[in-house]
């Protein structure tokens, strides 16, 4: 990693424009930028956010990974996310997929359902 | 006619924001009038992450947000009248409101808090010519589809604007299986969060058109193409530049309007950069006792600042009730300067300025870097603060201490000046 990379940072709302020189980390507001930096360069990392269908419902659940989970994975992480269908009621927080693809994340509701 | 002391128009973030803290600070008698048949508002189709690292210190999604609140409002038993319409305000506090269970209700309140929203920009509003064909919708429409009936509005998705709805709803696309052909945005920048550009869009690299816009729309029944064209620095097309995309769907995220024709009907003043009510430092109106707060008051890019700018609505709202705000006083006015557009509030009460500052929120109109924001009272400095990285799509917060503010003449400009003696 010789060269000087740009990263906007998505740790949080804020954005900021990060400089990663080798192991040099400038532009950061808080350190969670540091941490982001790292990982966009070596293991890029994302939570991920989608829906699941319960069984016998119509409209769709929302769920999330409690941790992130490799942004080389999301898209097969959502394919495995749709084959699993709960039973109902569900509540927030409540765990539906546990370690999904081996990831170390478990797949959680963010709503009620009923 | 029934009366109530505090009734909040609208169930969102704002509007529960606004009705626990009036609660807090000692006003049982509440009412919130929320027109869906759920609280939460736009919260409720916004399963993504983000919301809540200021408010909670918690990275939530926006479902998770919206339920924290519904629990604070279910906790303190407030009252919601639910599937109800207010088709009528007048400046008097008196609101006429319609629902399915009982009919028409005239309500009159001793105070109110605006908290409408927003809604989006269409295609009508963007004077889009073509085909009137099925799917062409916005980007918040396409959500509440997806996120919350379940169903995917086309498979081939062009997304006109950068607005933040649009660039979450095209990874949501990817996520969905939906091709997501193009990003065309009418600026040389995007108008949404550098975060979401990069987590959306660049994630998936999805194709971006800056400087650009759609100038025609095509198919029979249904879209089959739109026309894409390059535009000049006053935002019209240029001729010879135009391509067509194949797509069976245009999704519209170019921005947000406040809902503000109760507001208008009521006659309270609007200012025409924010499109929201004029305002005094305690979020109040032009008509005595109406508070405004959240998106109908400004559109912001944060809904943790939607609730905190509604807790303290809601708070001052408490403060009217109790007889406790502070006396009609001498008014200083909050100017827009170089570089900024849309200050909130635009008047401060010096009768006011005692115990916490002022907080001004503002937009730069264009992307600076390495600047001062300055708020300047005649030659006199008020407050500066530095500005890294700035950009129209994040608003400016300046907070200013009351000690600084009284030194201030009739009138202090919110400015953006470029850094001397400075790299």
């Amino acid at each position: 990693m010789k060269d000087k990379i740009e990263l906007v940072c998505i740790s949080c709302p804020r954005g900021c424009n990060l400089t990663v020189n080798g192991d040099e980390v400038s532009g950061h507001y808080c350190k969670r930028g540091i941490e982001y930096a790292k990982a966009e360069t070596t293991n890029p990392v994302r939570v991920l956010t989608c829906l699941m269908r319960a069984e016998g419902r119509q409209k769709p659940i929302s769920v999330k990974t409690d941790k992130p989970v490799p942004k080389a994975l999301l898209l097969e992480c959502a394919k495995a996310i749709y084959e699993v269908h709960p039973k109902l009621p569900v509540a927030c927080g409540d765990v539906l997929i546990e370690n999904i693809l081996g990831t170390g994340s478990n797949v959680i509701s963010t709503c009620d359902a009923e | 006619m029934r009366n109530i002391d505090l009734v909040i128009i609208g169930g969102g973030a704002a509007g529960m924001a606004a009705a626990v803290s009036a609660r807090k600070n000692g006003i049982e008698d509440i009412l919130i009038i929320e027109r869906n048949s759920y609280v939460g508002g736009v919260l409720s189709q916004c399963i993504h992450n983000g919301f809540g690292l200021h408010r909670f210190s918690e990275d939530m999604t926006g479902v998770e947000f919206a339920r924290r609140y519904r629990l604070m409002v279910e906790e303190m038993n407030i009252p919601v009248m639910l599937n109800s319409f207010v088709i009528e305000m007048n400046d008097k506090r008196e609101i006429t409101v319609i629902n399915p269970e009982e009919g028409l209700v005239r309500i009159c309140a001793k105070a109110i808090v605006l908290a409408m929203g927003c809604r989006e920009r269409t295609r009508n509003n963007l004077l889009i010519p073509g085909v009137r064909g099925a799917g062409i919708l916005t980007a918040g429409t396409a959500q509440k589809y997806v996120n919350i009936n379940g169903y995917l509005p086309g498979k081939r998705v062009v997304i006109l604007g950068s607005g933040d709805i649009g660039l979450i709803m095209a990874r949501q696309f990817v996520m969905e299986g939906v091709e997501v052909k193009a990003v065309v945005e009418i600026m040389p920048y995007s108008s949404g969060l550098p975060r979401n550009m990069k987590q959306c869009i660049e994630d998936f690299d999805i194709p971006v058109y800056f400087s650009s816009t759609v100038t025609d729309i095509k198919g029979k029944e249904r879209v089959s193409s739109v026309t894409v064209a390059k535009v000049d620095e006053n935002r019209r097309a240029i001729p010879g530049t135009e391509f067509e995309i194949e797509c069976d769907t245009l999704m519209i995220s170019a921005g947000l309007i406040p809902e503000n024709e109760l507001t208008e009907q009521a006659g309270i003043l609007i200012a025409p950069e924010t499109r929201g009510a004029i305002v005094t430092e305690d979020y109040q109106t032009s008509a005595d006792g109406v508070f405004a707060c959240g998106n109908v008051l400004h559109v912001h890019d944060l809904v943790d600042f939607v609730s905190e700018e509604a807790e303290e609505a809601g708070r001052c709202a408490a403060q009217y009730l109790l007889g406790e705000s502070a006396a009609d006083s001498d008014i200083i006015i909050v100017k827009n300067g170089n570089g900024a557009g849309g200050v909130v509030p635009q008047k401060i009460r010096r009768s006011s300025l005692e115990g916490q500052g002022v907080t001004l929120m503002f937009r730069p109109k264009n992307k600076y870097k390495d600047v001062k924001i300055v708020c300047e009272s005649g030659e006199k400095l008020i407050h500066s603060q530095n500005g890294f990285a700035l950009t129209p799509g994040e608003m400016i917060r300046m907070d200013i201490p009351c000690d600084k503010l009284k030194e201030a003449a009739d009138e202090i400009t919110v400015m953006i000046k470029e850094a001397e003696n400075e790299r």
